[in-house]
C-alpha cells in the first residue's frame, strides 16, 4: 500500500512539474508564433529572423525539459508507455516535418529511403518519435553546412531497421561505446555550444531496448556517422518493466546485439 | 457567429489563446475558474470550450462534472500536459472532451483543431 502511495505521489509531483514548466514555454512558443504570423503589425526581414532564433531557443529548452523529465521518470521508474499499432511512414514525415527550420538553417537536404510495404508496428509512437528526433537532431548537429543527411527504413526477416548516415564529423572508435552512456558527450567543450546535457541517446537507448529492439552507431571521424536501430516486428509485451530493466548507468551494449 | 470559451487560471496563456482565437474571427470569453466559468456559460452559450488542465486546484472530471449540469453542451478540447492512452482517450470522450493537445502546442495545430469541430 506504502510503495502504490510513493509512486503515484512521484507521477503527481512529475506532473504538476512539467505543467508548471510547459506553462511559460507555452506562452513564449506562442506569442513568437502570433508575431511571426504578422497578427499584431508587420514585421520586417531582421525582427523575423529575431523570432526564428527565438522560437528555436525554446524549443531546445522545451527539448532539455523534456529530456530531465523522462531522467526523473527514468529514476523513479514512473516512464509511461502507450503501445499502439503505427504506421512507420507517417512518424517518419511527422518528424522530418518537426526538423524542417533546424535543417533549413544549416542547409541540410535529407534523403529518405523508405521500403515499400513496411509492415506497421506495435509501439509507442511519442517515445519513438522522440528516439528519431534525437538521432535526427545529432545527425544535423554534427554535419557540416551544406551536405546531407541519408534516413532510410527497410525490413529485415524479423525487424524493421532504421539507419541515418550523416557525413560529418564522426565519432573516434575508443568513444563509440561511450556516447550512450549518461552524461557524455564525445567533446564537451564543443558539444555544448550545441545545447543538451548528453541525455538523448541514453533515453533513446533505453526506449529501443524497452521495445525489444537494438541501438548502435558505425562512425569515422572526418567521415560520418551511421546510427541504426531495429525495431522487432512481433511487439514484446511489458514495455514499462522493460524499460525499468535497463541499466542506465552501466553500458553493456556488446551483450545486448 | 461560432463562440469559443478559453478556461485557464494562468492570465498569459488565457490571454494569448483569446488573442489569437479572437483574430480568427470567433467571439471569445475567459475564465480563470470554475466558479467563473460557471457563472459566465449560460450567457455565453460557447460552441467550444479550451479547457486547461489545471494544476493542482479542480481536477479535470470535476470540471467537467459541473458543466454536465449545465444546459449547454460545448464541445471541449483539453491542453495538457501529459499524453493518454486508447483506455485513456475513450474515457475522455465520454466525459465530453473532443480532441487533446499537449504543451507546449503550436498555435496553429490548436486553430486547425477548433476549426476542425466547429465544422462538423
Amino acid at each position: 500500500m506504502q510503495l502504490k502511495k510513493a509512486d503515484q505521489l512521484k507521477t503527481d509531483f512529475l506532473n504538476v512539474t512539467s505543467h508548471e514548466l510547459r506553462t511559460p514555454m507555452s506562452a513564449i512558443k506562442g506569442y513568437v508564433q502570433i508575431i511571426s504570423k504578422q497578427a499584431l503589425g508587420q514585421i520586417n526581414d531582421e525582427q523575423k529572423k529575431a523570432l526564428e532564433i527565438i522560437l528555436r531557443n525554446s524549443n531546445r529548452l522545451d527539448t532539455l525539459i523534456q529530456d530531465i523529465l523522462d531522467i526523473s521518470r527514468l529514476e523513479s521508474e514512473t516512464m509511461k508507455f502507450i503501445p499502439e499499432k503505427i504506421n512507420i511512414k507517417s512518424i517518419l514525415e511527422q518528424t522530418v516535418e518537426t526538423m524542417q527550420s533546424f535543417t533549413d538553417t544549416k542547409n541540410i537536404m535529407i534523403t529518405i529511403n523508405l521500403e515499400e510495404n513496411l509492415p506497421d508496428l506495435i509501439i509507442d509512437q511519442e517515445q519513438i518519435k522522440q528516439v528519431i528526433i534525437n538521432l535526427l537532431n545529432n545527425a544535423i548537429k554534427f554535419s557540416y553546412e551544406c551536405s546531407i543527411v541519408t534516413i532510410s527504413f527497410r525490413k529485415t526477416r524479423e525487424h524493421v531497421l532504421f539507419e541515418t548516415q550523416d557525413f560529418g564529423r564522426g565519432i573516434p572508435k575508443n568513444k563509440q561505446d561511450k556516447i550512450f552512456e549518461i552524461f557524455y558527450q564525445v567533446d564537451a567543450r564543443k558539444d555544448k555550444k550545441f545545447g543538451g546535457v548528453g541525455l538523448g541517446l541514453v533515453i533513446s537507448r533505453g526506449i529501443i531496448l524497452a521495445h525489444g529492439g537494438n541501438i548502435w552507431v558505425e562512425s569515422e571521424p572526418g567521415k560520418g556517422s551511421t546510427f541504426r536501430f531495429t525495431l522487432p516486428i512481433k511487439p514484446v509485451q511489458n514495455l514499462e518493466e522493460r524499460f525499468r530493466d535497463v541499466d542506465i548507468f552501466k553500458l553493456n551494449l556488446i551483450n545486448m546485439r | 457567429m461560432k463562440k469559443i470559451m478559453i478556461i485557464d487560471d494562468e492570465t498569459d496563456l488565457r490571454e494569448m489563446l483569446n488573442l489569437m482565437i479572437h483574430k480568427e474571427g470567433y467571439k471569445t470569453s475567459m475564465a480563470e475558474d470554475d466558479e467563473d466559468f460557471l457563472s459566465k456559460i449560460d450567457d455565453f452559450q460557447p460552441d467550444i470550450i479550451t479547457l486547461d488542465v489545471m494544476m493542482p486546484g479542480l481536477t479535470t472530471r470535476e470540471i467537467l462534472d459541473k458543466l454536465k449540469a449545465k444546459k449547454t453542451k460545448p464541445k471541449i478540447i483539453l491542453l495538457t500536459v501529459v499524453r493518454y492512452s486508447e483506455e485513456e482517450k475513450q474515457k475522455l470522450y465520454k466525459m465530453g472532451i473532443v480532441d487533446y493537445v499537449t504543451k507546449p502546442f503550436d498555435l496553429d495545430d490548436l486553430i486547425s483543431r477548433i476549426h476542425k469541430y466547429l465544422d462538423k
